[in-house]
């Protein structure tokens, strides 16, 4: 049937159902609680993924406990859900390859990022974790943003650049560091030989 | 909230710093690339290609899309500015100031080099005969020369003698105008009146072309190379004008 052949109805919106939206709720590492709409945890792919297999009803994520983020604070987690509620519906960008890539930071972003480098430094360890690209793109873009006019040498006070002597040290020292298990695992292994074992483990 | 002054790149996971690096504008990746090896192959493991580039390094550095060009003005760090010059040599065109070099062995480094034309400003003692005669470039410019009028007279005995093959245009600019008479002394040459002169035309190398201005004083290299001497003269600076008329500087069969 064609659309302009189709039957008029007056229809009650009042009787339409209308969904009733589902808030799921996440615990942070140091056991902050946050609830979160179905549609903001559209914007991360990992949380996504893992409430589409949990398969929570509503009744399910005001019975069961939290879910747990392990890996994350609740300050930084704060962050992460302020900006997936801001952003919620909107469209996640598909990566084009561009280079260097063009992102505008929103004032709302601006506002969100105005905070210390030691929890923006977290922000986008998050975003990353929790697979939330626009997020790890104004985040990123805001570190990058930094080296804007900068000298090499401010280059490097802004990023804690380390000296090729610097890397040189830090990898002797590390590898100074690792020796001692290594031998400790030789002398377990020439240990075992000596007394007839054929296997390691 | 006060924004901390640094942030601890290295310290982030490698996607996450890649992620970063791809937000970075042209300018801020080739700073990075000078700091150490680990900046410099982080920057080169993204495989971006620069199709032309010029670069015009004072206190802040630009890159720009033409190529082949080279700016070095201002003193930041000798070190700093030897590595610019090595990882950077400029086919075409070098911009320098002298005071970027520690000493006279780096400048003479930079000179060799097969570099078209060389602009020197602040040109002071580091730049001696030898070195001036070290130069294999087509084009020499200075906005200010330090160096007596006696050593000019010296570099053209020596190129009628066969120095400085490829040179085409010497221009310097002599702010102490005391015995600029000295310049030509002992070298024959043929005085071509303003008029004549000026109806002649030198093309350089970058296919400018330039027209001679007041008198010119004509002589020849061993070769039959012929060149010319015009000097500028003001109130209280001359400019000075060497021209090698290779066949291919001739223009319209005047020279």
């Amino acid at each position: 049937m064609s659309v302009e052949n189709a039957p008029v109805v007056d229809v009650d919106e009042a009787a339409i159902p209308v969904e009733k939206k589902m808030y799921y709720r996440f615990e942070s590492n140091d056991k902050k609680e946050f609830r979160v709409s179905e549609l903001a945890i559209q914007q991360s792919e990992t949380l996504n993924r893992l409430v589409e297999a949990m398969g929570y009803t509503s009744e399910d994520v005001e019975n069961k406990p939290a879910i747990a983020i392990e890996n994350i604070d609740g300050k930084t987690l704060k962050l992460v859900f302020q900006w997936c509620e801001h952003h919620k519906g909107e469209a996640i960008p598909v990566d084009d390859g561009s280079v260097p890539k063009i992102v505008e930071i929103p004032e709302f972003d601006a506002k969100l990022m105005d905070i210390d480098n030691g929890l923006l430094f977290k922000l986008i360890w998050a975003a990353d974790y929790l697979n939330i690209v626009q997020l790890l793109n104004v985040s990123c873009k805001k570190v990058a943003n930094m080296a804007q006019g900068k000298t090499p040498a401010q280059l490097r006070r802004v990023y804690l650049l380390p000296s090729d002597e610097e890397d040189e040290a830090a990898k002797r020292a590390a590898q100074e560091a690792q020796d001692p298990r290594a031998r400790e695992v030789e002398e377990e292994f020439e240990e075992r030989k000596r007394q007839g074992g054929n296997s390691f483990f | 909230m006060a924004v901390a002054p640094s942030f601890p790149l290295y310290e982030l996971p490698k996607d996450e710093l890649r992620w970063v690096i791809r937000f970075m504008d042209p300018n801020a990746l080739f700073k990075l690339s000078l700091l150490s090896k680990r900046s410099k192959n982080l920057v080169t493991s993204r495989n971006w290609k620069a199709l032309r580039i010029t670069i015009l390094v004072s206190q802040t550095i630009q890159i720009r899309s033409v190529p082949s060009f080279l700016g070095l003005q201002e003193c930041v760090d000798f070190d700093f500015n030897n590595r610019v010059l090595k990882m950077l040599v400029p086919k075409k065109v070098l911009l320098v100031s002298t005071t970027v070099f520690e000493n006279k062995t780096a400048l003479q480094k930079a000179l060799v080099q097969n570099i078209d034309e060389l602009d020197i400003n602040n040109l002071d003692e580091k730049l001696t005969l030898d070195g001036l005669l070290c130069s294999n470039s087509k084009r020499i410019r200075s906005d200010v020369w330090r160096i007596s009028p006696n050593v000019l007279n010296k570099f053209l005995k020596l190129w009628k003698s066969g120095s400085n093959f490829r040179l085409e245009q010497l221009c310097v600019l002599f702010v102490d105008l005391q015995g600029l008479d000295v310049i030509m002394k002992g070298i024959p040459h043929r005085v071509v009146p303003r008029e004549q002169n000026e109806q002649r035309r030198f093309k350089l190398s970058n296919r400018r072309i330039e027209a001679l201005e007041g008198e010119g004083m004509d002589f020849h290299r061993f070769d039959g190379t012929k060149a010319t001497v015009c000097i500028k003269e003001r109130d209280t600076w001359a400019f000075i004008y060497f021209y090698v008329w290779h066949d291919h500087c001739v223009v319209n069969n005047i020279l």
